[in-house]
């Protein structure tokens, strides 16, 4: 199957929100960065707090500017950061971990090892907006950006403030309706 | 004496039906399920909001070693694991070389509550294939033997559909169909136009849009359109043995619910030609316990059914109980569930839908019916929908406030599809029981050696033609496909219908059951899920497993009462 979203497929399932994609970890191990890595998820303890704050720093900037606060709150307000901490820490094994704190790190060594955390907010914006449309638009390799960027996308609007805030959350729709005005509804259905 | 009048075995989509018809008609009914009990307060997991959901919905490490082939299918997350059996417990062989996907749930209602709620007859043209085509064996019965007993099983169930005069798929009593969506409409106007063989109907699926009073009655409401329904329904909107058919036998006061009982073997007595005994073993205790009944239903799904006869053998019936024909474990079949697509329908982007339709469309069978088949016989039918999903989940690029401002618009219209074919039946697909491997029940594993051949093949490489030529009717832009000249087409077992193994016959010769479902060989046995199947038809075949199931109980405590067994 080629489509990747194909909801009636019974031979494949629906998105996974923390896609350890095979070719990822590959290329991930293929970096000198691997024993480190390794060592460090050796000596983690499954319950406690996997990503360190520089790691957290990272995440939860880069959650802030991919979605801010705006007329509704953005991703650090839903929580987003800890929700991924919490999953890593609690559900991911260690491939999974050692996927995230490689591709974290890729992401670092991306903006030249400076710290992204501190930078100032105009820098932060321009700087990931150039690796986000070099992502996208295919001239710049760093595929756990995608994946970085859809577990922040999946965690917040799935999230009770995504849902209900910025989507529009209707658990019980009593009849079904095939055909009305957008206007009616005005945003996207969260689920 | 016996301390059933009947014991059914299994609690599913088939044995809730003969449980319920039995008990209505007075008689004691024991069902006996090997799974846990099932309590909706606890496992209805369809109050769960999605910030409520475990591990953001995402399968955890033990979920893959656990149940490396149950997660696979589409209506397994965190919120309906517990309704799929652990693969490492529940172990099968398959032939080196070939794949089989056994997906299953092992609790009170069976896969009854993770079914897709797709309900359609066969039809005539069904019934009369084989013997038309002179495949296998003929039906011993006529559409017209069935009708009855779809109207009966479809008035109690509720199934929602449109009418529309179909010979190659007979309507029926139903509740009012759910809505098409603005371009499922346009879809359905394109290509009944360029096609003039086509159809393209609303889903006939097992949910309340109109319910009875019979429905209200037993706690049953209307379809709330939530598309939760895999986790269990509070409302008990869809169709399924907890909702409907067990509450009904039970209110009789008849019903013995048994639940953690394993059957592995049925005593047979050679003189009077009779089961005397179901042994079962505690899954959870490991402790045996024989049951004992005048009449036995195996309705514990086709393959186990199937396992439970083969277990059973002696040396009256070396090859399996109740199999002198030699043909229990034989004709193996499934649906294929591939030639799928999908795309986007262009326009109507200040259209919407409101709620969440737990249903698509359908379109029936046309090959070898109304347009020829090339290369193949039977045909396929198609289900599919168009819809306007979340937009955040393409995951496509843009940060910040446009970011956002993207993510609040849905998709646009988005087409997807996928084929049923008819999977043809042939005595090499079959199971057979392991001679020495066991489960920790001390069961015989079992082999499930069963390929596509030829002409499912074909079937799905024009059921591929077919679609993509309907996508393009239809205008559908950024059509994906499989390749039209070799398209996947999966193991069997991935369509979830696995029937056929102990097929109905005239001739005790060459069938393993009468019409009624009662097996030629012994009286007091009847079996009635997807094992009594002579042909697959294309259609989804659980509503034919419950009128069938409701009809061999009304012929069976007619012959009870009668003294004629």
């Amino acid at each position: 199957m080629k489509s990747a979203n194909l909801k009636l497929n019974r031979r494949e399932t629906m998105l996974s929100l923390l896609a350890v994609a095979t070719a990822g970890l590959v290329a991930c191990k293929d970096k000198q960065t691997d024993s480190e890595i390794k060592e460090a998820v050796e000596g983690y303890k499954v319950g406690d707090p996997f990503l360190n704050g520089s790691e957290m720093a990272l995440l939860t900037s880069i959650a802030g500017l991919i979605i801010p606060d705006t007329d509704t709150p953005g991703a650090v307000k839903a929580g987003v950061p800890d929700m991924i901490q919490d999953l890593l820490s609690n559900w991911g094994d260690d491939s999974v971990r050692t996927y995230w704190r490689a591709g974290l790190k890729s992401v670092a060594d991306h903006f030249g090892g400076a710290e992204f955390a501190s930078m100032g907010a105009d820098q932060q914006v321009k700087d990931l907006s150039i690796l986000d449309s070099g992502v996208y638009g295919g001239s710049v390799k760093l595929p756990f950006y995608k994946d970085l960027k859809q577990a922040i996308a999946g965690g917040y609007y799935m999230s009770e403030v995504g849902a209900t805030q910025e989507l529009v959350y209707d658990p019980v729709p009593g009849d079904f309706l095939g055909c009305i005005e957008f206007s009616e509804i005005g945003k996207a259905w969260a689920t | 004496m016996a301390d059933f009048d009947v014991i059914v075995v299994g609690s599913g989509m088939s044995g809730g039906w003969v449980a319920k018809e039995l008990c209505e008609r007075g008689l004691k009914v024991a069902v006996i399920e090997r799974g846990r009990d099932t309590d909706p307060s606890e496992d209805y997991k369809d109050h769960v909001d999605p910030w409520d959901t475990p591990n953001m919905n995402k399968k955890t490490p033990e979920d893959l070693e656990r149940q490396p082939i149950q997660s696979t299918v589409y209506a397994y997350n965190q919120n309906t694991k517990h309704y799929f059996v652990d693969d490492i417990d529940n172990p099968y062989i398959v032939p080196e070389g070939q794949s089989y996907t056994w997906r299953r749930g092992y609790h009170r209602g069976g896969k009854s509550i993770m079914w897709a709620r797709q309900s359609y007859r066969l039809s005539e043209i069904d019934f009369q294939a084989n013997k038309k085509e002179g495949i296998s064996i003929d039906w011993p019965v006529r559409y017209k033997d069935i009708a009855p007993w779809y109207d009966h099983v479809e008035r109690f169930a509720g199934i929602s559909g449109s009418m529309e005069g179909l010979d190659i798929l007979p309507d029926g009593v139903f509740q009012p169909p759910m809505e098409l969506t603005c371009a499922e409409h346009v879809f359905k106007e394109k290509v009944e136009a360029a096609f003039p063989g086509r159809k393209v109907i609303p889903g006939r699926a097992a949910h309340l849009t109109a319910p009875t009073q019979e429905q209200l009655e037993l706690g049953r409401g209307k379809c709330m359109n939530r598309a939760l329904c895999e986790r269990g329904c509070t409302f008990g909107a869809y169709f399924s043995s907890i909702s409907a058919t067990l509450p009904a036998a039970e209110r009789t006061g008849n019903l013995t619910m048994i639940t953690d009982m394993a059957v592995q073997k049925l005593e047979y007595d050679h003189a009077t030609k009779r089961i005397t005994g179901v042994k079962a073993v505690n899954t959870k205790t490991m402790e045996g316990k024989t049951f004992t009944s005048k009449i036995v239903f195996l309705n514990a799904g086709t393959i186990p059914s199937t396992m439970i006869l083969m277990n059973s053998a002696n040396e009256h019936f070396p090859n399996g109980l109740a199999n002198s024909s030699g043909q229990l474990g034989k004709n193996l079949m499934d649906h294929v569930s591939c030639a799928g697509g999908g795309g986007i329908m262009p326009g109507m982007m200040d259209k919407y839908h409101k709620g969440r339709r737990p249903n698509g469309f359908y379109i029936p069978r046309f090959r070898n019916h109304t347009e020829e088949g090339e290369g193949f016989v039977r045909g396929y039918g198609y289900q599919g929908r168009i819809y306007r999903y979340t937009g955040w989940d393409r995951n496509t690029g843009g940060i910040g406030e446009a970011y956002k401002a993207k993510n609040r618009m849905p998709s646009p219209w988005s087409f997807s599809i996928i084929a049923f074919a008819e999977v043809l039946p042939d005595e090499r697909n079959h199971i057979r029981l392991h001679a020495n491997k066991k489960d920790k029940w001390g069961f015989p594993v079992p082999i499930l050696d069963a390929k596509m051949r030829n002409n499912e093949i074909n079937a799905i490489k024009q059921a591929t033609r077919d679609m993509i030529a309907m996508m393009d009717a239809a205008g559908i832009v950024n059509p994906q496909h499989d390749d039209p000249e070799d398209p996947p087409i999966g193991s069997h077992g991935n369509g979830i219908h696995e029937m056929g193994t102990a097929r109905m016959g005239a001739d005790p010769a060459d069938s393993v059951l009468n019409k009624y479902n009662q097996s030629h060989d012994i009286p007091n046995l009847f079996v009635s899920d997807g094992s009594f199947m002579t042909s697959a038809g294309c259609q989804n075949p659980s509503l034919t497993y419950m009128a069938f199931s409701a009809r061999a109980a009304d012929y069976a405590a007619k012959i009870l009462k009668e003294g004629r067994i």
